[in-house]
């Protein structure tokens, strides 16, 4: 006797409440998602931002989770992620251009020494204001309640009462969910099972799973602690599939661009700029940073994700956790409340390639970003160090570039998630620090070119 | 809050489910339960109708049918002789209305035993509510005497309940009760819902199709009951139901328009894109109880290297227990929830994929979709059930051939229309290449029109809302202020959580499509996350009606009444809590798909895959 129709149900990301008076702030959303079919393993990382007294989590479910659906990883499978898909910089210096040419002596030299060889690695009382604890429950350093509400206002009221403070337009966007019957999954952080690194709240990334044919990510709670800006950052983890936004322009990181050598220094800030400054070009456009198989990558900033890491992000539920069959995408967004639009509606997307390569001999790289069937995509950065010794042949070499003159394989720096807009001065020194033209901005005038001039390459920094 | 109690004293008592003295099952039956029975009275004059009638899955509902015996002895045998009367309501009417399925032991001899639904089953019927499960009443008093009145016995026989259909909504739509051991209420399988929001109902709040002829139950299924007869002989009723395309096969991922003789290299992953849209129908397709049908592609592959016959996916309905095992001899008390539906609502398309590796050389297709009345695991069960039956369980199942593949040319806007519309209501994956789709149909020649509504489907689904108004905006303004346009407007506002503007739209398109639960779901939720309780109230209202065991309308309409303190909101509250859906269905799907091959494939878009066709063929 079924004929039921199969529901959707929406995904989610939450708001923070705290204490009463407690300034909270949530500038930084990372999650990854797995998606396989209809399911999707939805795993979240909010930066806290407040006092170490007890605060909360509300992020709207479309069940009654049980403890056995509410699982916490370790920090560090996201600390790994978002190494992994961070843009990176890196360092080529030219060769001597003098030393004896053997073709596989260079090429592998060259490769090595950029670690080119793919890395592969295997409450209140019950019921008060209308609202119902369906299930309670501890999770690592959370205590979890699911809520259901009678109404938005006394969910509203019932988080209040029961001492959160709730951001001022919650009611509003609680009214939405409430109509539609979702639950309400509150997860508090006991402040005695949490650890606190310089005042700040260490908290364990919280995984959820979830049956819907809808691929998207809502994001409006997410905004209500907002207090600028607010960056979200989305690593998606598909079977050899990246995704890009639906209801939203994409575009890609500029990429393959040479910079100059002051960028070491602080890299971050750098990448901050040239992040602004692509939001700014394109308005209202998600950026992709990020699109590799997740057991390999090229430079690598640190190990790939290992079957372990695959299965603590859902590979378990999904039945697969060799990471050579995870495409891993990372889209960055970054919003205002006041630019807040629709929830995130994801799409597969064909392959990319961009962001690799080596530089040619005139020091520069090629490689634009195109359409492939395989993808090979990310924010690459690069100080190219030309030759600065002595030429002591009569035909030298120019233009073959590898690793830096001492040996060893420097890695790649990389700019990680927590950056935020506002930290950095690099936005108007940009020009001075790029290379190579982006939309925008120009580099410059004066900044000197890279192609190797025969005779002594002076310094490209004075 | 003055207002609010001021409206409240004036409200009228809210409409909740309410079981009958029959509980679980909610007949009623006023007279004698013998004269109930008589189908010799009918027979007298009318013979040739008593002989249709014979052979139909209504003359055989009873316990002489062992496909229902063996469902019905396990279910009493876990859930007790009272769970079973939630079968007995439509099957066995009779002997419900005379206790006799209330007895510990069942009585296969009892002369009522293999009664079926007699012709009072219908005629005698004068009201019904849509709550389902055997919500009629049928009364047997004073029944006019044709040879004294004839007119009156006509009028009396030909109920307005009978004519216009209602009477059939008793059996023809269904919900598991705890009181028959199901572990909470799910809304089950429902013809009737799925035809007042079709088309054929004379509304339409989804497709701007031409509308077919307006038809109730009775116009398709007469005394012989025809597409209900299937476990008895093929049914040709079933031969205009769906239509049946394949149009385009994807070849090493990429898609090919399929033309018989098609070149596909050797070894080259070929998946066939079968699409079936439900163009004759007025409820799903199979209609029924949707996890016993066995509907099923089957490609006949013809190459170089021979021919050969493959199965493909079967249009049907996949419940799970508490555990995420299937069910699949049609044990209703043991159904938790529903891992997979790829029945075909009324002129709505499904996508089914088979998927295999070339032999190499040209390739050419036949395909059709078979109807078996009952899938094998049922069928085997029926075999083992001993008794006075009047069908053999263990004989071979009639098949029918519902339909073959269109290759005409011609037709191939139509077949890409019907991919567009299947892939509308897949996955978010599936619908970059509905849009394809859809432009392939526009170029063949599908009307503009009827491609933009689908076009803002998938476009408000994407959560694209400026480009889904700016395509509703561009149909043409004569056929612009349809149902369809106006709940595919709604629809999109609603994605985005923009309910004030999706109101007026909402408005309109019950106006058009008054008989679209769905569409009233969506108009009481948008009024109540608008702040509009009272508009959301009377939208509850008008869609409980049709839909009286609604999970979203009862919730929907208790936050309503909580809103407006109407003195009923406690029972409504309470209604709700009774029909609210199960917590833990994605438990038991993922459980599912660990546990069994047919749920891994649970997917809105089914595939077999079949691997090399020919044995000495390497992957």
């Amino acid at each position: 006797m079924i004929a039921w129709l199969v529901t959707a149900a929406h995904a989610f990301c939450g708001f923070y409440v705290g204490g009463a008076g407690a300034d909270l702030y949530n500038d930084a959303t990372v999650v990854v998602m797995m998606r396989d079919g209809s399911r999707t393993v939805l795993s979240m990382q909010n930066d806290y931002e407040g006092p170490t007294s007890a605060f909360a989590m509300v992020v709207p479910v479309p069940e009654v989770l049980s403890e056995d659906d509410v699982k916490t990883l370790p920090r560090e499978v996201f600390a790994k992620i978002d190494t992994l898909a961070a843009p990176r910089l890196v360092e080529y210096w030219e060769q001597d251009p003098c030393a004896p040419l053997y073709d596989d002596m260079v090429l592998g030299g060259a490769l090595r020494s950029l670690g080119y060889e793919m890395e592969m690695s295997a409450a209140p009382d019950e019921g008060d204001y209308g609202v119902t604890i369906e299930a309670k429950f501890a999770v690592g350093e959370y205590d979890i309640v699911i809520l259901s509400a009678k109404d938005s206002s006394g969910l509203d009221t019932w988080l209040r009462k029961s001492g959160y403070n709730i951001p001022e337009k919650a009611e509003t966007v609680l009214r939405g969910y409430v109509a539609q019957g979702t639950k309400f999954f509150v997860a508090k952080v006991d402040p005695d099972r949490v650890t606190f690194d310089k005042g700040r709240a260490v908290l364990s990334p919280l995984r959820i799973a979830y049956d819907d044919e809808r691929f998207g990510l809502p994001v409006r709670l997410g905004m209500l602690n907002a207090r600028g800006p607010q960056d979200l950052i989305v690593h998606i983890l598909a079977k050899n599939q990246r995704y890009e936004l639906a209801n939203k322009p994409n575009t890609t990181i500029p990429t393959n661009l040479r910079v100059d050598e002051r960028v070491k220094k602080d890299f971050g800030s750098f990448y901050e700029a040239v992040l602004a400054n692509t939001f700014r070009h394109n308005p209202g456009a998600v950026v992709t940073e990020y699109s590799w198989q997740s057991g390999s990558c090229d430079p690598c900033p640190g190990p790939t994700l290992d079957g372990n890491d695959v299965a603590s992000l859902g590979g378990d539920l999904l039945g697969d956790t060799d990471p050579m069959t995870w495409t891993l995408t990372r889209l960055h967004a970054r919003y205002t409340a006041e630019s807040l639009g629709e929830d995130l509606v994801f799409r597969p997307a064909e392959g990319i390639i961009g962001g690799r390569g080596m530089p040619d001999p005139e020091g520069r790289f090629t490689e634009k970003v195109q359409p492939s069937s395989m993808n090979q995509f990310q924010g690459r950065y690069a100080v190219l160090h030309p030759w600065t010794g002595k030429l002591a042949c009569e035909s030298p070499q120019r233009g073959l570039w590898g690793g830096p003159p001492s040996g060893g394989e420097p890695p790649p720096g990389v700019a990680r998630s927590r950056l935020q807009a506002g930290e950095v001065q690099a936005a108007k020194d940009l020009a001075s620090l790029l290379l190579d033209p982006i939309p925008g901005v120009t580099p410059t005038k004066g900044t000197r070119p890279t192609k190797p001039a025969p005779g002594l390459i002076p310094e490209l920094t004075e | 809050m003055t207002l609010a109690l001021a409206l409240a004293f004036g409200a009228p008592p809210l409409e909740l489910p309410a079981e009958g003295e029959l509980a679980p099952s909610a007949a009623t039956f006023l007279g004698d339960p013998a004269r109930y029975a008589r189908v010799d009275d009918c027979t007298a004059c009318h013979k040739p109708m008593a002989r249709s009638w014979s052979r139909t899955a209504h003359a055989h509902a009873s316990l002489d049918n062992p496909w229902y015996l063996a469902s019905l002895q396990v279910l009493r045998n876990d859930a007790g002789a009272i769970a079973s009367r939630h079968c007995s309501g439509c099957h066995d009417p009779a002997l419900l209305a005379l206790g006799v399925m209330d007895e510990p032991e069942l009585d296969l001899e009892h002369p009522l035993a293999d009664l079926g639904v007699p012709c009072l089953g219908c005629h005698g019927v004068v009201d019904a509510s849509g709550l389902g499960n055997g919500s009629f009443v049928v009364d047997v008093r004073d029944l006019p005497d044709p040879r004294r009145d004839l007119d009156a016995h006509r009028a009396r026989m030909k109920s307005p309940a009978l004519t216009n259909g209602t009477a059939c909504q008793g059996c023809h739509r269904g919900a598991l009760l705890p009181e028959m051991g199901a572990p909470h209420v799910m809304t089950g399988f429902d013809d009737w819902g799925a035809w007042q929001g079709s088309g054929w109902a004379g509304t339409d709040a989804v497709r701007l199709d031409p509308a077919p002829k307006r038809a109730t139950c009775t116009d398709c299924h007469g005394h012989d009951m025809r597409g209900g007869r299937t476990v008895i002989q093929p049914d040709h009723l079933l031969d205009d139901a769906v239509t049946l395309w394949i149009p385009q096969l994807w070849v090493d991922g990429e898609p090919v328009p399929y033309v018989p003789g098609l070149d596909v290299p050797e070894g080259a992953e070929v998946v066939v894109d079968a699409v079936v849209r439900n163009t004759g129908t007025g409820h799903r397709f199979p209609g029924g109880l949707g996890d016993t049908q066995d509907t099923t592609l089957v490609l006949d592959l013809h190459t170089d290297r021979g021919e050969v016959r493959v199965d493909g996916p079967s249009l049907r309905a996949l419940p799970i227990d508490l555990d995420g095992v299937p069910v699949r001899e049609h044990l209703p008390h043991r159904i938790a929830g529903g891992a997979a539906d790829h029945t075909v609502p009324p002129g709505e398309a499904q996508l089914l994929q088979v998927a295999f590796v070339a032999p190499g050389g040209p390739i050419e297709l036949d395909g059709a979709l078979l109807h078996r009345p009952h899938r094998p695991e049922l069928a085997a069960a029926a075999c083992l059930v001993t008794g006075p039956l009047t069908l053999d369980g263990c004989a071979p199942l009639p098949e029918t051939v519902v339909t073959t593949a269109r290759p005409d040319a011609a037709e191939q806007a139509e077949a890409f229309h019907a991919l567009a519309l299947a892939r509308s209501r897949a996955r978010t994956e599936d619908l970059p290449q509905g849009l394809a789709d859809l432009v392939r149909a526009v170029e063949l020649g599908l009307p503009e029109p009827t491609a933009r509504v689908i076009e803002a489907r998938i476009l408000g689904r994407q959560g694209r809302i400026d480009e889904a108004l700016r395509t509703l905006d561009a149909i043409p303004a004569q056929v612009a202020d349809h149902g369809a346009v106006h709940a595919t407007r709604a629809k999109a506002y609603l994605a985005v959580w923009r309910f004030e503007q999706a109101l007026p739209s909402l408005r309109r398109a019950t106006e058009l499509a008054p008989l679209s639960a769905d569409t009233w779901v969506l108009y009481a939720e948008a009024a109540l996350a608008a702040g509009h309780p009272e508009e959301a109230l009377d939208a509850c209202a008008e869609g409980l009606v049709l839909r009286p065991r609604d999970p979203d309308l009862l919730r929907i309409q208790a936050m309503a009444a909580e809103a407006t303190a109407h003195p009923d909101s406690e029972l409504a509250w309470a209604a709700w809590d009774r029909h609210k859906r199960p917590d833990g269905l994605d438990r038991w799907r993922m459980a599912c798909e660990r546990l069994d091959d047919e749920c891994a494939l649970r997917g809105p878009v089914p595939l077999t895959f079949h691997g090399p066709l020919f044995p000495e063929e390497t992957p």
